[in-house]
């Protein structure tokens, strides 16, 4: 993984924590780690194991409970779009964002189902944080694009 | 790169995440950080409202002032009250310690913030937190300098309660979704909205009568012969920055 894209994802991390103090409600709250995970395994597949690892570790450290589950499934995601990402021509800014919404989903609905929280109206929250992540990966894609090319 | 490496790593990184000791070494390294960013997004996002604050503070100043008035107003009753022979039944005094919340769980099924409070200061697991408003949650890991607050509003969250007009009694259950549930409650129980929900002091940890949150919904069940009451914490959750931990 270059320098470059290390900062990405460590500037989204950072990114993360400064929303995190900013934003009253956790679900409104877009997961910047997950992004800047997604935008490094997209351009550097075989540093998915390092983007992984991190996200992981900086998500599942304020876990209280299922903090092996949590840090297993960023491990899992990071090596399933490395998967993609290497099969795949990627190029199309839709897939990513496409994946960054899907995985979001899929993260988020796997946090409630670990934590025994479901119920209808988390069917909401849960489409809520997929749209802000979307909605962060759309204003951070083309930073990072900018920042990683110039 | 050798496969080994990653599963090598990972089980390191599990390691960190789960021993103890590493635990502990983890949160206090990362505390400085996540203090700093949280506390420059704080300042940054507080610049507009300067002015504002400002006159808010000097309001608060005066009504403080009025406060103070009142206080010695009701000393006087209360010392009469004595001299006339009557009963005067005290609250026991509560310790406490002022900490600042350094940050926030990244799980949002999850809802606990991280406090720069730990045993050096005398906080202890199960002790109770609270903002200005009411109770804000209670001490689940204590490590030497921070301590881990599971919020009310967390799915594992469970305060005996009582409905403060009709002394009902349930069980204050978090919904991981910024909202509660007293559950536990009878079928004609004697709840309405907008009642106040306290805390029903049992056990040694949480002393009694503590606000904890408003009754913004009821529902009864006659099929199960129950009701439960949706509330709303009274604590901001959402904008805690300065809580106080009540002591032994």
């Amino acid at each position: 993984m270059s320098a470059r894209l290390s900062a990405a994802f460590a500037a989204c991390a950072v990114g993360h924590m400064a929303l995190d103090g900013l934003i009253a409600s956790p679900w409104c709250v877009p997961d910047l780690t997950l992004v800047g995970m997604i935008l490094v395994v997209m351009r550097a597949p075989s540093a998915w194991w390092a983007a992984s690892l991190a996200a992981g570790f900086l998500t599942a450290a304020w876990a209280i409970r299922g903090a092996p589950s949590i840090f297993a499934l960023y491990l899992a995601a990071g090596w399933s779009l490395a998967a993609m990402a290497r099969q795949w021509d990627l190029e199309d800014p839709r897939i990513e964002g496409l994946f960054v919404a899907v995985v979001c989903a899929v993260l988020t609905l796997a946090f409630v189902t670990l934590d025994g929280a479901w119920s209808w109206s988390m069917v909401g929250y849960l489409l809520l944080r997929a749209l802000a992540t979307v909605t962060a990966w759309m204003v951070v894609r083309p930073l990072a694009a900018r920042w990683l090319t110039s | 790169m050798r496969p080994v490496r990653p599963v090598v790593l990972s089980v390191v990184v599990l390691s960190v995440l789960l021993l103890e000791p590493l635990r502990h070494v983890v949160l206090t390294v990362l505390r400085w950080p996540f203090a700093v960013v949280r506390q420059t997004a704080g300042i940054v996002a507080t610049l507009p409202h300067l002015s504002a604050l400002r006159e808010e503070h000097d309001r608060l100043r005066a009504d403080t002032l009025q406060q103070q008035l009142e206080l010695a107003r009701l000393r006087e009753v209360l010392r009469q009250s004595e001299a006339s022979g009557r009963i005067v039944e005290a609250h026991p005094a509560v310790r406490g310690l002022v900490g600042h919340v350094i940050d926030r769980s990244r799980v949002p099924t999850q809802q606990t913030v991280l406090i720069d409070r730990g045993t050096r200061h005398g906080l202890r697991v199960d002790g109770v937190v609270l903002d200005a408003d009411g109770v804000a949650g209670r001490i689940l890991e204590v490590h030497p300098d921070t301590a881990l607050v599971l919020l009310v509003t967390d799915a594992d969250s469970r305060v005996a309660v009582l409905i403060e007009r009709s002394r009902e009694t349930g069980l204050l259950v978090g919904r991981s979704q910024g909202t509660c549930a007293v559950r536990y409650l009878d079928l004609d129980a004697d709840v309405e909205e907008g009642d106040r929900v306290v805390t029903a002091g049992l056990g040694d940890a949480v002393p009694k009568g503590l606000p904890v949150a408003v009754v913004t919904r009821v529902e009864r069940d006659a099929l199960r012969g129950t009701a439960q009451a949706a509330a709303k914490p009274s604590a901001d959750l959402g904008r805690l920055e300065e809580v106080l931990c009540l002591l032994d």
